[in-house]
């Protein structure tokens, strides 16, 4: 997959150092407000299945989860992850979707294409497959730092529930 | 070894880091002052290790947002019964929000660029919710895009050097910070020891 954005240019830094990290708080305070706290160690092999595969790698195992994870509780983190994550902004609640987020941010715009311009509806279908992958491609790009940032403040919000 | 140096800041604005850091040493680290934090820690048992580290860290990170990730994963990780980090966190947060928005003070940012970026996302979605005047949107909407997109195309140039500003400016008032507390620190513990004695 090739590099959409230059994360060691100064605006994304800025980017991952403001937007990204409140983005990232109010997921975890969003889920802890309609969910029960899970153990911190559902949490804690994210950030080495990302270091190892990627947003391809982190879906597979947040599937995998959904699927085996035995306790009602830590499903609920793994569907929240899921709709969080994964689920594009077609949904009707966009205010916790991360391409929703990342689809609003100016670094973002000039790799979109504007689905107004297109000439029909099977170009604009075309339009909304390009922009998910640009989305996906970028959320590849910025998803360790992200991860530090949800894992950080969701082990600060939960503490001693180790 | 990383680079953590972002942009090279003109005279004037180290003067009003110097400043600023100046007015939050009066106000917080003078004898006796509650949100001294270099005293709590001290005072809440906090090793000298976990001290040093926090101020290594500060000192070699790249992004403002490293050391405080780094205070809420010690507390978050720390055990009930110690409640040390638990106590310091809250405050030291605190503490350095105010310096985020100190830097945007500073810098004087300009907030175009966010605003130019919500009114295209506006605008494609109004585009394509309309659907009674869709024959209208596809006329105006591309051009109105294309306007916007100019215009942030124009401010971009300005916003990388606002960003670089901000993330050096951050990053030296949080230095500044650390020094003062590092300093407390130690000089509330050799306190802490005459009065043992």
């Amino acid at each position: 997959m090739s590099e959409i954005i230059d994360t060691a240019s100064k605006d994304i830094k800025l980017f991952i150092d403001e937007p990204l990290r409140q983005f990232a708080y109010q997921a975890v305070d969003f889920f802890l407000k309609e969910n029960d706290a899970v153990k911190t160690n559902q949490l804690q092999s994210i950030p080495g299945v990302i270091s190892g595969g990627g947003l391809a790698a982190l879906k597979k195992m947040v599937d995998s989860q959904r699927e085996k994870n035995s306790k009602a509780k830590n499903k609920a983190f793994w569907n929240f992850l899921h709709q969080h994550l994964f689920v594009s902004e077609m949904q009707k609640d966009t205010a916790y979707s991360f391409h929703h987020f990342l689809r609003k941010q100016s670094f973002i715009q000039p790799h979109l294409k504007y689905t107004t311009t297109a000439a029909n509806k099977k170009q604009r279908s075309q339009m909304n497959k390009q922009n998910k992958n640009t989305i996906d491609n970028v959320m590849d790009q910025l998803l360790s730092v992200y991860f530090e940032h949800f894992n950080c403040h969701y082990f600060y919000q939960t503490q001693g529930a180790a | 070894m990383q680079d953590n140096t972002f942009v090279k800041l003109d005279d004037e604005t180290l003067k009003k880091i110097d400043v600023y850091l100046e007015k939050l040493y009066e106000k917080n680290y003078t004898t006796g002052k509650e949100n001294n934090l270099g005293k709590l820690m001290a005072e809440t048992g906090l090793g000298s290790s976990q001290v040093r580290g926090l101020e290594q860290l500060t000192f070699s990170s790249t992004r403002f947002s490293q050391v405080i990730n780094y205070i809420k994963n010690q507390a978050g990780k720390e055990k009930k019964e110690k409640s040390q980090w638990t106590k310091i966190a809250p405050k030291l947060i605190n503490q350095l929000g105010e310096l985020e928005q100190e830097a945007y003070i500073i810098v004087n940012k300009d907030p175009a660029i966010d605003l130019l970026s919500q009114a295209i996302d506006h605008v494609n979605h109004q585009a394509e919710a309309d659907k009674s005047n869709q024959e209208k949107w596809s006329k105006i909407a591309p051009r109105l895009i294309k306007r916007l997109k100019e215009a942030i195309s124009l401010s971009n140039d300005k916003e990388s050097s606002d960003a670089a500003t901000v993330l050096e400016i951050k990053m030296r008032l949080a230095r500044g910070l650390m020094k003062m507390i590092v300093a407390n620190y130690y000089y509330s513990q050799s306190q802490q020891s005459i009065e043992g004695e």
